[in-house]
């Protein structure tokens, strides 16, 4: 993804740094960020470069630089701010990461004199929240925060500044880089899906088996907090959607009773989707994670106490990703955040994400149902399930891009598509896109039902995007939602409907969909890409067991 | 380790280049990664890592790597 660069100030080591591992656009000359802002799509070397994303990097003092009254530097902030939303409103498809602003306290002045950085640097932040308000494409860069951590000391550089106009030092620049690669990484969708906790000296202090439920160190103040606060990361972590398991040696009752009963666990048996508390090896258990949860190992980050057991995972899975541990355990709850940070970074968090661990909960009693029903048909009718399915709305945006990143298996194309490019096909008269949730007995899966369907004429469609997120599968629930599309099509005087299955490492389940749902193989290429045709209408009236109920969402 | 080591290792990184390439005596002019900007990153990045402090005056005078070792702070 080629990303942009704009500042205000020198960013050459930025630039760099970035450039090892991203494709960066930058304007010519500093103080060409705004100027590229304002121009027209056919001068904006902006709009020209191809990015997806600008990264604006504002530094305050310069922003300020030559103004005296107040006022007129709020002024400036106010044209600073309103030629980004401008900016951002004339390209709905180009992402802007805008920094917030740190200016350092130099003027001297009394102690009891009103400071007025303080409150320039909220009246921008508060600017900058609101256009990420009104704006989907207008994120936040917490600068000031990255600045704060690193202190101003490190992350500022006279000499840089003095001699090269460069403001930052060359560890300031290398810490800005790496939060600029993560948003990155967050924008694309690209992070991990499972944490797989240890217990003991993990979760608390001690061995819960030798010092008992009375013993272990876990508590509100002083020296156990230690542990609750890293518990109280891991529950805001669980929170962004990312699911919770145990991996402990030791007796599960033991587990289970101080989960239940110890007043100061922040986290309970219900945080956790998987509890794998036995005597046997780690990565065993973690394969076993990996394969209930059905995901990669390449999913998973593996947190544990011992440089044994952590060591044994590394040289077993290597696809698991193994955080490493702080010597000191004070730094544990800035360990969550690092994990956060590297593995789990998300931008926004969607009804779906805060409901995963319930609806993991749900599918193992589903998985119980199933079996033990007499016949597959009496397990599928005793289900209920019901599909409610519609064109999709803006506020369905942000979680169709999700699924479309995310899910590998059931997904004929696998094409990948940002939240900008649904922006942009929500406004085309040639793409349909429908969003669907399934619900049953058990429960209600969210929205894990995406297609984009291309106009190709007047009666011919083709099926460019078709998936479904894999708790759904097993239900039949695509043989109803490709017939009702038939019908849908069929009331629009559609005659043909093509698709296409494009094979990847990840979607052998869905190898032969279309030949079961009723379409002829047209043809296979080299590449075992196979394309499909069929009658509208067939699809839409063939007669097949229905076991899933569709209602539309659109009024 | 060294400071002589550490310089070597910074002005590898700071050029982008493989430890092996740098030596001490090889004249400013004659390294092309080795340009205002770079001569900047290694004053500052030396200053962070190692014993050694330049006074703002001194940096231009500055011609080889070695010439960076005069200015090791006294223990």
């Amino acid at each position: 993804m080629k990303i942009a660069l704009l500042s205000n100030i020198n960013q050459s080591q930025l630039f760099n740094a970035l450039s090892k591992s991203h494709e960066v656009y930058q304007p010519d000359g500093y103080g060409a960020w705004m100027t590229e802002l304002l121009a027209t799509p056919a001068e904006s070397g902006l709009m020209r470069s191809g990015a997806s994303l600008a990264f604006i990097i504002l530094d305050g003092e310069e922003l300020l630089h030559g103004l005296i009254d107040f006022r007129s530097k709020l002024d400036a902030l106010d044209r600073a701010v309103a030629c980004l939303a401008d900016c951002a409103s004339r390209c709905p498809t180009l992402g802007f990461f805008i920094s917030n602003i740190d200016i350092p306290q130099n003027r001297i002045q009394p102690v009891r004199a009103q400071r007025e950085e303080y409150r320039l640097e909220s009246y921008w932040n508060d600017a900058i929240s609101r256009a990420c308000n009104d704006y989907k494409n207008i994120f936040p860069l917490d600068l000031k925060n990255l600045i704060s951590e690193l202190g101003r000391r490190s992350f500022y550089s006279e000499k840089m500044w003095y001699l090269a106009g460069a403001k930052y030092s060359i560890s300031g620049s290398n810490s800005l880089a790496s939060l600029v690669t993560k948003l990155v990484k967050a924008y694309i969708g690209i992070k991990k899906k499972v944490i797989v906790l240890d217990c003991d000296n993990t979760l608390w202090g001690g061995v819960l088996g030798e010092d008992g439920l009375e013993g272990i160190e876990l508590s509100n103040n002083k020296e156990g907090a230690r542990y609750k606060d890293f518990q109280r990361r891991l529950k805001e972590l669980r929170e962004t959607g990312v699911i919770l398991t145990l991996a402990s040696k030791n007796n599960l009752a033991d587990v289970l009773e101080a989960l239940e009963r110890h007043p100061d666990m922040a986290l309970r048996r219900a945080d956790f989707a998987l509890m794998e508390v036995h005597w046997e090896e780690k990565s065993d258990s973690l394969r076993r994670i990996a394969k209930k949860l059905n995901i990669g190992l390449d999913a998973i980050v593996f947190v544990d106490d011992s440089a044994v057991e952590r060591g044994r995972v590394e040289a077993a899975l290597p696809e698991v990703a193994v955080a490493p541990f702080p010597p000191d355990s004070a730094q544990l709850p800035h360990l969550a955040t690092q994990i956060f940070e590297e593995h789990f970074y998300t931008l926004d968090c969607t009804l779906e994400d805060l409901q995963k661990t319930r609806m993991y909960l749900e599918g193992a009693q589903r998985d119980t149902a199933r079996a033990t029903a007499p016949s597959l048909e009496e397990f599928l009718r005793s289900l209920g399930t019901t599909i409610r399915i519609g064109a999709l709305r803006q506020s369905d945006v942000v979680r169709a891009a999700q699924l479309t990143q995310k899910t590998n298996q059931f997904n004929v194309t696998t094409r990948r598509y940002t939240e900008a490019d649904f922006f942009h096909m929500m406004h085309s008269a040639e793409k349909t896109i429908l969003i669907g949730g399934v619900s049953d007995r058990f429960g209600d899966s969210g929205k894990t039902v995406l297609l984009v369907l291309s106009k190709m004429s007047a009666t011919h469609f083709h099926i460019d995007t078709f998936l479904m997120s894999c708790r759904v599968m097993g239900r039949r629930v695509e043989d109803a939602v490709i017939q009702h599309v038939a019908k849908l099509l069929s009331a629009q005087g559609a005659t043909l409907l093509t698709a296409e299955f494009i094979p990847s490492t990840k979607n052998q389940a869905v190898d032969s969909l279309f030949d079961r749902l009723g379409f002829t193989l047209v043809s296979m290429d080299e590449e075992m890409i196979k394309n499909y045709e069929a009658d509208v209408s067939v699809i839409a009236y063939q007669n097949t067991p229905r076991f899933c109920f569709v209602e539309t969402t659109d009024d | 380790m060294t400071t002589e080591r550490l310089l070597i290792e910074i002005a590898a990184e700071v050029f982008g280049v493989e430890p092996t390439k740098i030596h001490l005596d090889m004249p400013r002019s004659g390294v092309s990664e080795w340009d205002s900007f770079a001569h900047v990153a290694l004053v500052t990045v030396l200053e962070e890592r190692t014993d050694i402090v330049i006074p703002i005056e001194h940096i231009a005078d500055i011609n080889t790597l070695r010439q960076f070792l005069d200015f090791r702070r006294p223990k």
